[in-house]
């Protein structure tokens, strides 16, 4: 078929029209590859690029508001929060950076040095400083400077600074709990908003209303604490006067509700302020009630005692002979503290002149088996279980690992370490009538002014009867009336006790010191029906070592302050109890 | 061709109301897409817009000034265009008179506004080749006579714009003239081997400028180098994926603030497709389609071979570019700075667009009746 020519009239445009025709049918292909891909791109792909594009308008700020506060059992504050001011930079937006260089260096106390690397950052948002006092914020605020921003943040407070800090611990920068309670309920305490998505233009400049979302608290979870703020005081007073009139490296003291395992006091000595936590010593910071095991010492015997009466190996009135104040096992000799010598002694009697011998000689009638079983039953060698962080189990060997000695040792305290909370809490059972409860220092959570869970008291087992408690009871009466324990003595109120005045290992020589003492008293009261078990352990006393000279008068004074405060009525007064019906 | 006497024809209809389409599509558009850009930069929302819509209008008189002069006159008018552009081509190169900007000089300052003299060469050239294949009809088939005059025009306003250096408006023209003769029956074998023989020095020129062997590099793989040279190419198919079926919707780009460069000129048409969706960015396509389709249409209708020649040029320039402007950002392209024609923010490319969319309609107005 030959070509039509250009000049041919009668069809012009027939090859045109040809030619045309596969131009057509090239930009026909090229928009249905077109079409083709848009249909990839913006249905296939739609949501692998949306969550792509995502990531680059979000920035994730890390902005605490609203942590839980931490309350005593009255709903007094222990920690609360206080309104900041946080101050960042978008270097994107900086248009003078030597002014804004020169009135940041003098506004925030910080180096030139820093303040220029964040200025050449790439990033659009870093921090300057955190939790700025509001008036040092606004003058800077004054200045507006382009590129400088604020954010309302909360800081934690503790309002009764270094009141029941050990047990409260304190929280770092981004309000993360780090010791003490704040670290233990931190999941609960931290709240929801901790991270928050800031949608940002490529300038980095926050869009619309997005950074509004930071300022808005959600409610917060609170904690109500078994503490008492009151007792909380006195005993950390007490403690502290105590320690600082023996120069003792330290010490510590524990109230509790011998019925439920309620913390009413946890004193440390010595003390720091979680506010500004950083200046004192990291050791400072710990809760020795908890994460330190001590040896006993006497202080230790009651549990012997209430094993062997519970056991019938032994009455208070069974008389046991205390070899005159020295006595041979193996190889090794065990007298008497004071180098009393004792002969023929009742169990009671034992316990009042705190002697050593005869507490062998009573953990002798339980036996090895019996005696260690005792000893776990009343909680010793396994942690409590209470909801504060670093608790320490204590030492108590196996059974099978004990030497010749062990037996002995035990018995009036050493070989064996123990937590003062655990001590506690034996303690308890043998007040509360021979149920070992387990300690606990929360016991709600409330939000928006209403409790919305509750952390009931847990008995863990019965240890001994009522009727050995009983007996107990009144052995440990005349301990605080004609024995070791006198200066625990409360006016108005019958305490029982019992004094222990520990030889500490002399880290260097792995033998017992001979001038380094834990003199420890450990009671409650009244005796008969008692509201409160007091522990006070004072670390390497000065002078006087005795517990029942430098711990006892520690307990008094906290026993006292805390009965009155409680309301409990002394021997004295009269209770009226009005009948309703 | 006799009909015409009795009774005065109108243009195509459908073509005026497609342009209008696109050019409303174009102004609200550049609003949406420059709006928070300009305002950060100009403290004025409006900044672009009102620019935009001065072009509209001075592009619009231009429109319909070419629409009532018969497209015969430009016959005449063939050479003197031609010297006329070749003049503002070479005024470019003068360091007093061109405006360099980012490393190319492709402005000439008149004023506040610029004028970008290888827009007006599209026409020029379009209207060249239109009239020598009607001059040389007879003798396409001949080498040196029918083909060798219009390779050595062409040459000569391809390597002044490819100096400048403006490779997308080059390549654009190169394509459309070719295409122009092949489709008026010059022989393929000509065209062929001329672009064998431009094709080294073409590689030369790609690879002895390095942000164009990136760009290619680029294209080839976005993703590889997001931060930086795939940088563009990729905020564009962030700005299609997001915008999904239905779109974010009008005004509610994310990918214009300040992510996506260009959002309201070269890139325009991905904050379409981010706001409108598939929907819109179809619909855009659509639009071009049928003025394929009328403007082709009118070349076959053409009262004679010029109005033929040069209706099929102008509406090929028109398509090709768009075209290739929605396969940039679409990423099927290498990135060019290539406007999307009636649609970006305007400026001498919206102008000389607007009076070769007046010289088609005049054409369609005397076409005879298919």
């Amino acid at each position: 078929m030959s070509r039509p020519k250009a000049n041919n009239l009668k069809t012009p445009l027939a090859g045109f029209q040809n030619r045309l025709g596969l131009v057509i049918f090239f930009l026909a292909l090229y928009g249905a590859g077109l079409t083709a891909r848009l249909v990839y791109l913006q249905v296939f792909q739609h949501e692998a690029l949306l969550a792509e594009a995502e990531k680059q308008y979000v920035e994730k700020v890390e902005i605490n508001t609203g942590r839980g506060k931490i309350f005593d059992r009255n709903h007094n504050p222990l920690a609360t929060n206080i309104d900041v001011e946080s101050v960042y930079l978008n270097p994107r937006e900086v248009v003078d950076p030597e002014q804004a260089l020169r009135v940041l260096t003098s506004a925030l106390d910080l180096s030139p040095e820093l303040i220029r690397q964040k200025l050449s950052s790439r990033r659009h948002f870093v921090w300057l400083k955190r939790k700025m006092a509001l008036p040092d914020a606004a003058r800077l605020k004054n200045q507006s400077i382009a590129g400088v921003g604020f954010i309302r943040e909360s800081r934690r407070f503790y309002p009764k600074r270094a009141l029941a800090a050990s047990t409260l611990g304190f929280v770092g920068l981004d309000n993360q709990g780090l010791e003490g309670i704040e670290h233990y309920y931190d999941d609960l305490l931290k709240g929801t908003t901790r991270k928050t998505y800031v949608e940002r233009d490529a300038r980095g400049r926050p869009l619309l209303d997005s950074e509004a979302g930071l300022l808005t608290p959600s409610p917060s979870h609170d904690l109500v604490l078994t503490l008492d703020e009151v007792i909380q005081f006195h005993t950390e007073s007490a403690l502290a006067r105590q320690v600082e009139r023996y120069q003792a490296r330290g010490g510590v003291a524990v109230v509790m509700e011998p019925k439920s395992g309620d913390v009413l006091a946890l004193a440390t000595y010595p003390p720091f302020n979680p506010n500004r936590y950083g200046v004192s010593n990291s050791d400072a910071w710990r809760n020795k009630v908890v994460s330190y095991a001590y040896e006993p010492g006497s202080i230790f015997k009651p549990i012997v005692a209430a094993a062997a009466i519970e056991e019938g190996t032994a009455e208070p009135t069974d008389i046991f002979f205390c070899e005159n104040g020295q006595m041979k096992i193996g190889k090794s000799k065990i007298g008497e503290a004071s180098n009393h010598s004792f002969g023929w002694l009742s169990l009671s009697r034992i316990l009042i002149h705190s002697s050593n011998i005869g507490a062998i000689k009573i953990a002798q009638t339980l036996g090895g088996q019996h005696f260690f079983d005792y000893i776990r039953r009343f909680g010793f060698g396994t942690r409590s279980g209470i909801d504060l962080p670093g608790e320490s189990p204590g030492m108590l060997r196996p059974l099978k690992k004990w030497s010749g000695l062990s037996l002995a040792s035990i018995s009036f305290g050493h070989e064996i370490s123990v937590t003062p909370l655990q001590m506690v809490t034996a303690m308890a059972a043998i007040a509360n009538g021979g149920t070992l409860v387990k300690p606990r220092i929360a016991s709600g959570v409330w939000k928006d002014g209403e409790r919305v869970d509750h952390f009931p008291p847990v008995e863990l087992r019965r240890v001994i009867s009522g009727k050995t408690s009983r007996k107990m009871v009144s052995i440990l009466k005349e301990v605080v009336r004609q024995g070791t324990g006198k200066k625990a003595a409360v006016k108005g109120y019958e305490v029982a006790g019992k004094t222990g005045t520990a030889q500490k290992i002399d880290p260097e020589t792995r033998k017992y010191s001979a001038d380094n003492f834990v003199a420890s008293f450990i009671g409650f009261v009244p005796a008969d029906s008692p509201k409160l078990v007091i522990l006070v352990m004072i670390d390497e006393p000065k002078d006087k070592y005795w517990g029942g000279e430098v711990a006892a008068p520690a307990f008094r004074e906290i026993a006292r302050e805390s009965l009155r405060h409680l309301h409990v009525p002394s021997r004295g007064e009269r209770v009226f109890v009005l009948d309703r019906a | 061709m006799s009909s015409s006497n009795n009774k005065q024809q109108h243009f195509d209809t459908l073509l005026a109301l497609t342009l209008g389409a696109l050019v409303i599509t174009g102004i609200v558009m550049v609003y949406s897409a420059s709006a928070v850009y300009a305002q950060e930069e100009y403290q004025d929302s409006l900044y672009f817009l009102k620019r935009h819509l001065v072009w509209v209008l001075l592009g619009s008189g231009i429109l319909v000034a070419a629409l009532k002069v018969d497209y015969h006159k430009l016959h005449a008018l063939t050479y003197p265009a031609m010297a006329l552009t070749l003049l503002l081509l070479l005024m470019v190169m003068l360091p007093g008179l061109g405006m360099e900007a980012g490393g190319a000089r492709r402005w000439l300052s008149l004023g506040p506004l610029t004028f970008q003299p290888s827009e007006l060469a599209k026409f020029t050239v379009i209207l060249f080749i239109a009239r020598s294949m009607v001059k040389r009809a007879d003798k396409l088939r001949d080498f040196a006579y029918g083909y060798l005059p219009n390779l050595i025009v062409l040459g000569i306003f391809f390597t002044l714009i490819l100096l400048q250096p403006d490779f997308g408006t080059a390549m654009i023209i190169s394509l459309v003239a070719f295409t122009m003769l092949f489709v008026a029956g010059v022989r393929p074998k000509f065209l062929f081997y001329s672009v064998l023989a431009v094709l080294p020095f073409l590689i030369t020129a790609i690879l002895s400028h390095q942000y164009r062997t990136r760009r290619i590099l680029a294209f080839l793989d976005p993703w590889q180098d997001r931060a930086d040279s795939g940088f563009q190419a990729v905020q564009s198919f962030l700005a299609f994926g997001q915008g999904g079926i239905w779109g974010l919707g009008l005004g509610d780009s994310r990918q214009k603030l300040f992510y996506l460069p260009e959002a309201h000129t070269d890139f325009i048409y991905s904050v379409i497709g981010e706001e409108l969706g598939i929907i819109g960015a179809l619909g855009v396509l659509v639009l071009f389609g049928v003025l394929l389709w009328r403007g082709f249409s009118t070349a076959l209708r053409a009262r004679d071979l010029f109005g033929t020649h040069l209706a099929f040029g102008i509406t090929l320039v028109i398509g090709v570019q768009a075209l290739t402007n929605m396969g940039v950002a679409t990423g099927i392209l290498p990135t060019k700075g290539l406007t999307l024609p009636f649609i970006s923010l305007g400026g001498s490319s919206l102008v000389v667009s607007m009076l070769s969319m007046g010289v088609l309609l005049n054409i369609s107005e005397h076409a005879t009746r298919a």
